[in-house]
């Protein structure tokens, strides 16, 4: 099943991004010694990866330890790092795990960590099972491996390990490949996790063990959660290490001396590191930022706000001085129905205020055309992307339209359109959470009032102070409309977690409510299909079926902004933040 | 005067443990939970899939290391009767609903029955309706509410869901409610204010429960920036304003005093956030020609050198909120200083000594300035906590990582232990700088030292 999902994958999105790749020239002569100051908005909250749940933690953790396989930066090829390649599996015909998809995953032989120790298949099993420590709770690898089957390493190879995942998981490879694997000697010397086994962790409970009270197992969570970020303790697999890091200042990367990948000529961004050093600036205002780059006290700075971002090309002279870089981002940002809401459970109404929303201004008005639009969770330039679906345009007609047919007027004349549900004259009134931090999300909610007003709908501000608390009440379900964004991942899209209504069911997901039995059909259909083509139909048929149903409106997919010196070659990259450091060369040479 | 200190000393103290209850107590109101994060629920809505159960146990793990399964208090006013575990749920939310309900019902195998069955309905295969109506029940304190949802409920939903003969004996419960009473309940020092305010004597703030790192390292880091700054400002702003004030009130010509005292309010009228940035902006950069300041941001590289390159670095990053400080206050100062010494040249003592033959250089500097310095003193005490809490917007602007921005980001993560420690050292310092005030004011003024109050 992965092999098909592969090839397909690879070949579309060779096809779609050749064109926007743009690589170094073979030609280019890269200096012994440079280094590339990028500003961040904040800093890590760790840099081990279990213990790492931020973007910008995603942003440098990738460059100090890597994954056994990646995708590519440019072109999302999926590229092996650690591993020598990485087939597709292969269903075991025997044993326990008879039936499952079996992974024989090679570390290469070149591979070691900072410290000069080899990459063995211990420390793959250490990284699984780590993820089960409370402490790795903020990362979700617990929940990533849940579908991992066993893991073991092979008897005569200490460089074999042997995976099984669940035959019917459509991201097994993934799943087998692609995550920072960490050494054990370093974060678990005594080898504490060896005395586990991993349905042991992955199930404590039916396997009689309380690991709240074992003091052998806590006391290496907490050894891990107390790990100090100096460059001692970070070791990684990367081509870079931490040098420094002056807390809420700046972080330091330097390259690893005499780092394993440079011997493995590939021709990938993965293995040309250039930047001697990476330094992140932590800058947290987005005008010091500017002011920064203008005084070189940076190199590239990204920059969220498109009015800064078009402010700053404004400048007299700025383009002599600096390049404007911008790049798709895998995000985007939708408005939030609860759909388990006595008003929103009705497609129609949700119809309605998807006619209510006036999609193009939040493009031209609030993002000053730096944004595309989207009707789906998947990226515009996705092959897997319906282009039949057309945007569901402003249309206070059609959403009039939309609710009188699902039985809305405005019976008691005062403004609000009601209707009688379960024995109850219930108003169209519609609070809508924003992050009171977010002036985008509350100019988006802004928008909606203002046109649902106007067929009678109510939509009534509720600013929230913290993300977090947001979070948790969208999670808990305590919400009617929320503004939000989401990541759909890279690769191949399993829709289950987010669309299918199983996973309201057991509460592991899909925290909008959306219940519809076309769309689970359709989900577990393409999560067995067998044939690419169908596989492709079967997604866009995914899309078509959401489209219908409008369990959320979907809204734009912005761009990533970076301003770089001139002297600079910056390329952008498909993954987040949009920028690939090590990949990046003063221009001159 | 040892009197006046052990008054003075006491008032601390208690105004202190005051201040830790208060946050205590407005920590419990704030929305949100930080252990949740801790645990993982805000993966809920990602990609990989989210585990119920494991995140149950590790809240559970993270509720105890942070000690937040323990009582709230000393002591808790209970209704008669409650189990002593419904004040230990780890779960805050969940132990204001179970003691909710328990006040309603007066009977806690009840209590567990109704949690039992919304569990069971919650991740149940039931009509949709049910399970969502279970979900939210679970979070609701009103039981007369939560039973009017579900007898709403179509017919056959009620009959399938197999809780109707529940529904019947809540109500029937609710309906003969009687007055509990109340028992006081005492848990020593096993409760959550203790632990906190045990830090301030052992002097262990414990960990941030945002990056894990030392409470007391962060406070000492920020600490370190936010007084070096406000420390540096005050300091520079009061050898200004001083002989500013006495040129003024004594020395300077009308015409001169009056373009002086333009210019000084011109800069007190601009706010601080925007003095901060036009001096950003227009003297870090080359764009207006005028790059004359040294970037506001601290750079790779800073602690490198020598130590009178280090020093000199570390000024050139404090030039521009120090400047913004003092050229902020400096109106506010010299204005008290003009002021002051205008009063002391008008009093009769110096007539006196006018007629006595004393030269006006010996009347303002030997006598009058002495005098005018006297409320300039008492300044002190109100600055101090500004040197400490620092400029949330000024840090921001010049990207310093004082207290401010420590204070505010762990308003934005929750991170209760860094905002408790460092809103009661704020509160400390600030007692301790009008408790140094006072005593200059004490020593200079025999009749507060009788009295033993300012």
């Amino acid at each position: 099943m992965n092999k098909r999902h592969s090839l397909l994958f690879c070949s579309l999105l060779l096809i779609f991004f050749s064109g926007n790749s743009c690589r170094k020239s073979e030609n280019t002569t890269v200096p012994d010694a440079f280094r590339v100051t990028v500003r961040v908005q904040d800093e890590p909250i760790s840099l081990l990866p279990l213990l790492s749940s931020t973007s910008v933690g995603s942003q440098v953790v990738r460059h100090i330890f890597w994954p056994g396989a990646e995708f590519d930066p440019f072109d999302l090829t999926y590229r092996t790092l650690l591993y020598t390649g990485i087939d597709n599996g292969s269903m075991e015909t025997e044993g326990p795990w008879k039936g499952a998809q079996r992974f024989d995953l090679q570390i290469r032989p070149e591979a070691t960590w900072s410290d000069g120790e080899p990459i063995t298949a211990a420390d793959y099993l250490f990284t699984v099972k780590a993820a089960f420590l409370p402490v790795s709770a903020v990362s979700g690898f617990a929940s990533f491996f849940g579908n991992l089957l066993d893991v073991q390493a092979d008897a005569q190879n200490a460089r074999l390990v042997h995976v099984w995942i669940k035959h019917d998981y459509m991201l097994a490879r993934e799943l087998a490949s692609n995550f920072n694997l960490m050494p054990r000697h370093v974060y678990d010397p005594e080898d504490v996790l060896a005395a586990y086994g991993l349905s042991q962790l992955k199930d404590p409970q039916s396997s009689g063990l309380d690991l709240a009270t074992d003091a052998a197992f806590q006391a290496l969570d907490q050894s891990l959660q107390l790990v100090d970020m100096t460059p001692e303790n970070i070791v990684g697999s990367g081509p870079y290490t931490l040098a420094q890091w002056e807390s809420k200042q700046y972080l330091v990367l330097k390259k690893v001396e005499d780092w394993w990948g440079d011997k493995i000529r590939q021709d990938d961004a993965f293995f040309h590191a250039y930047p001697t050093e990476i330094v992140y600036q932590v800058i947290p205002d987005e005008q010091v930022a500017l002011t920064a780059l203008k005084d070189g006290s940076v190199d590239v700075a990204m920059i969220a706000r498109p009015d800064n971002y078009l402010a700053m090309e404004q400048e007299p002279g700025a383009t002599d001085r600096f390049a404007f870089g911008h790049a798709s981002n895998s995000v985007y940002m939708y408005i939030g129905m609860n759909n388990q809401h006595p008003i929103l459970r009705d497609p129609l109404v949700r119809r309605a205020m998807s006619y209510s929303m006036d999609v193009d201004q939040v493009i031209t008005t609030l993002m000053n055309g730096l944004a595309e639009r989207t009707v789906g969770p998947f990226m515009p330039g996705s092959p897997y992307y319906n282009t039949d679906l057309q945007p569901i345009p402003l249309s206070m007609e059609e959403a009039l339209k939309a609710l009188n047919e699902a039985g809305w007027t405005d019976s008691n004349r005062d403004g609000t359109v009601d209707k009688m549900i379960d024995g109850q004259r219930v108003e169209c009134i519609l609070p809508i959470m924003v992050s009171a931090n977010s002036s985008l999300g509350q100019n988006v909610a802004l928008i909606l009032k203002d046109n649902a007003a106007k067929i009678g709908v109510n939509i009534e501000l509720d600013p929230i102070a913290d993300n977090a608390t947001l979070r948790q009440r969208i999670n808990s379900g305590e919400f009617v409309m929320a503004t939000l964004s989401n990541s759909p991942s890279v690769g191949i899209y399993d829709p289950y977690q987010s669309w299918h209504s199983q996973s309201y069911r057991d509460q592991t997901g899909n925290v909008i409510g959306f219940t519809d039995p076309e769309c689970d059909a359709i989900i577990d259909s393409l999560r067995h299909e067998e044939n690419p083509a169908e596989l492709v139909e079967e997604y866009h048929q995914f899309q078509a079926e959401l489209y219908r149903e409008q369990p959320v409106i979907f809204l734009v997919i912005p761009e990533v902004l970076f301003i770089y010196r001139k002297d600079y070659k910056v390329q952008p990259a498909v993954v987040k933040p949009g920028i690939w450091e090590p990949s990046i060369l003063p221009e001159q040479l | 005067m040892g009197r006046f200190i052990v008054i003075r000393l006491a008032g601390m103290l208690v105004t202190l443990l005051a201040l830790a209850l208060a946050l205590f107590t407005l920590y419990q109101w704030l929305p949100g939970d930080p252990i949740e994060n801790l645990a993982g629920g805000s993966r809920r809505d990602q990609e990989a899939a989210f585990d119920p159960k494991l995140y149950a146990q590790r809240y559970a793990i993270f509720a105890g290391r942070y000690a937040m399964d323990r009582p709230y208090f000393y002591f808790s006013l209970v209704p008669g009767g409650m189990p002593g575990a419904f004040l230990r749920l780890s779960n805050h939310r969940q132990r204001s609903v179970f003691k909710s309900w328990y006040r309603q019902l007066g009977d806690a195998d009840l209590v567990r029955s109704w949690v039992e069955e919304l569990e069971r309905l919650s991740a149940s295969d039931q009509d949709m309706r049910v399970v969502n109506l279970a979900r939210s029940a679970s979070l609701q304190t009103s039981l007369g509410a939560s039973i009017r949802q579900f007898r709403q409920l179509p017919e056959d939903l009620l009959q399938a869901s197999e809780i109707k003969p529940l529904l019947d004996r809540l109500e029937v419960r609710l309906q003969s409610r009687q007055w509990l009473g109340l028992s006081l309940r005492w848990h020593g020092a096993d409760n959550q204010f203790h632990q906190w305010v045990r830090g301030l004597w052992t002097g262990d703030f414990g960990r941030s429960m945002h990056d894990g790192r030392p409470v007391s390292a962060k406070i000492k880091e920020a600490l370190a920036w936010t007084t070096s700054i406000n420390g540096l400002a005050m300091l520079l702003a009061f050898l200004i304003a001083v002989p500013l004030g006495v040129y003024l009130a004594a020395f300077a010509k009308p015409g001169v005093a009056r373009w002086v005292q333009f210019l000084l309010y011109a800069a007190y009228a601009i706010p601080v956030f925007w003095m901060a940035t036009l001096l950003v902006v227009l003297f870090t950069s080359d764009t207006y020609g005028m790059n004359w300041l040294p970037s506001v941001t601290v750079s790779y590289g800073y602690e490198q050198g020598s130590a009178f390159q280090r020093i000199f670095r570390h000024l050139g990053q404090l030039l521009i909120p120090v400047l913004t400080l003092i050229l902020t206050s400096l109106a506010y100062l010299t204005r008290q200083m003009e002021k002051s010494l205008h009063q002391q040249l008008e009093a009769p003592y110096l007539a006196t000594a006018r007629v006595w033959g004393m030269s006006r250089r010996r009347r303002i500097w030997s006598y009058a300035v002495p005098n005018a310095l006297f409320p300039i003193i008492t300044l002190l005490g109100s600055l101090f906590p500004l040197a400490i809490a620092g400029s949330v917007t000024l840090e921001f602007i010049c990207n310093i990582p004082g207290m401010g921005r420590l204070l505010l980001d762990s308003i934005l993560t929750k991170d209760w232990p860094v905002l408790f420690y460092t809103t009661l050292l704020i509160g400390g310092l600030t007692l301790i700088g009008i408790f140094l005030a006072d005593l200059l004011y004490a020593l200079l003024d025999p009749r507060v030292r009788q009295s033993g109050f300012a």
